[in-house]
């Protein structure tokens, strides 16, 4: 049985605690997408048991909408008044968790690599990645379909080192 | 471009024998089949030709699966057939 680092709310805790306010969810779910699939390609084990789907925008959390609207309910999260009318943009209103130093440092590490790209420079990103487009030739071009975390294997362009 | 032919080297045919990693091969199985259909012009390739080897007058490529495995393999220069020459363990 898989052992998890940390659990997907976690991990979206910890996006939104060290990033620029007003976090859309476009962009929440690419980094969440790239934090993942990269501790996937360094390490070859699952950061937390989420599901990615690919869609057209690139790769999604699956069921994204009802995580966040669990992350609103409980009040960990709520949702920033200022933003543009019709695009959800968050706030965290707890602080994230404190992991092992190693840990936190490796997700700073690929936080700090993306999280100035715009969110249209994160999708054409992981619109490039093995793993989305893979996904999306076995299913023919259906979207929506889980993305294995086994194709991470083959996204060496996330590597944080040259190979 | 589509149609690639795909084909395994008798080399691949020793180092798979000697690597008991299922998962590895499973991937570059889908990579290839990914190929097959969109051609080695495919952006995602991810692939870096290895300078001065060749492999039949071929140059051979090299993709990483993880850090710890590395792919290798040739195509003809019309991208009609790929030969996958080896995969194995670097470490």
């Amino acid at each position: 049985m898989a052992t998890y680092m940390m659990s997907i709310e976690d991990l979206i805790l910890f996006i939104l605690g060290n990033s620029r306010p007003n976090m859309g969810i476009k962009k929440l779910n690419k980094l969440a997408f790239l934090l993942e699939f990269t501790y996937l390609f360094e390490k070859d084990q699952p950061l937390t048991s989420a599901d990615y789907a690919a869609i057209p925008m690139g790769p999604v959390m699956n069921d994204y909408k009802q995580l966040m609207k669990q992350l609103l309910e409980a009040g960990k999260i709520v949702e920033n008044e200022k933003a543009e009318e019709g695009l959800e943009d968050y706030l965290p209103l707890v602080k994230p968790k404190e992991f092992d130093p190693e840990l936190t440092g490796f997700l700073l590490t690929v936080l700090n690599r993306y999280k100035e790209l715009s969110p249209k420079q994160l999708e054409d990103l992981t619109h490039g990645l093995d793993s989305y487009n893979i996904t999306v030739h076995e299913n023919q071009g259906q979207m929506g379909k889980i993305i294995d975390k086994d194709l991470a294997l083959l996204d060496s362009s996330l590597a944080l080192t040259d190979l | 471009m589509s149609g690639v032919i795909v084909r395994f080297d008798a080399e691949y045919q020793l180092h798979s024998s000697q690597v008991k990693d299922e998962r590895v091969f499973r991937v570059v199985q889908r990579k290839f089949d990914f190929l097959r259909v969109v051609g080695l012009g495919y952006p995602s390739l991810n692939a870096k030709r290895l300078h001065n080897q060749f492999h039949g007058g071929a140059e051979v490529w090299e993709f990483y699966i993880t850090k710890k495995w590395r792919c290798l393999f040739t195509y003809d220069q019309a991208g009609n057939e790929i030969v996958v020459l080896r995969i194995s363990n670097h470490l």
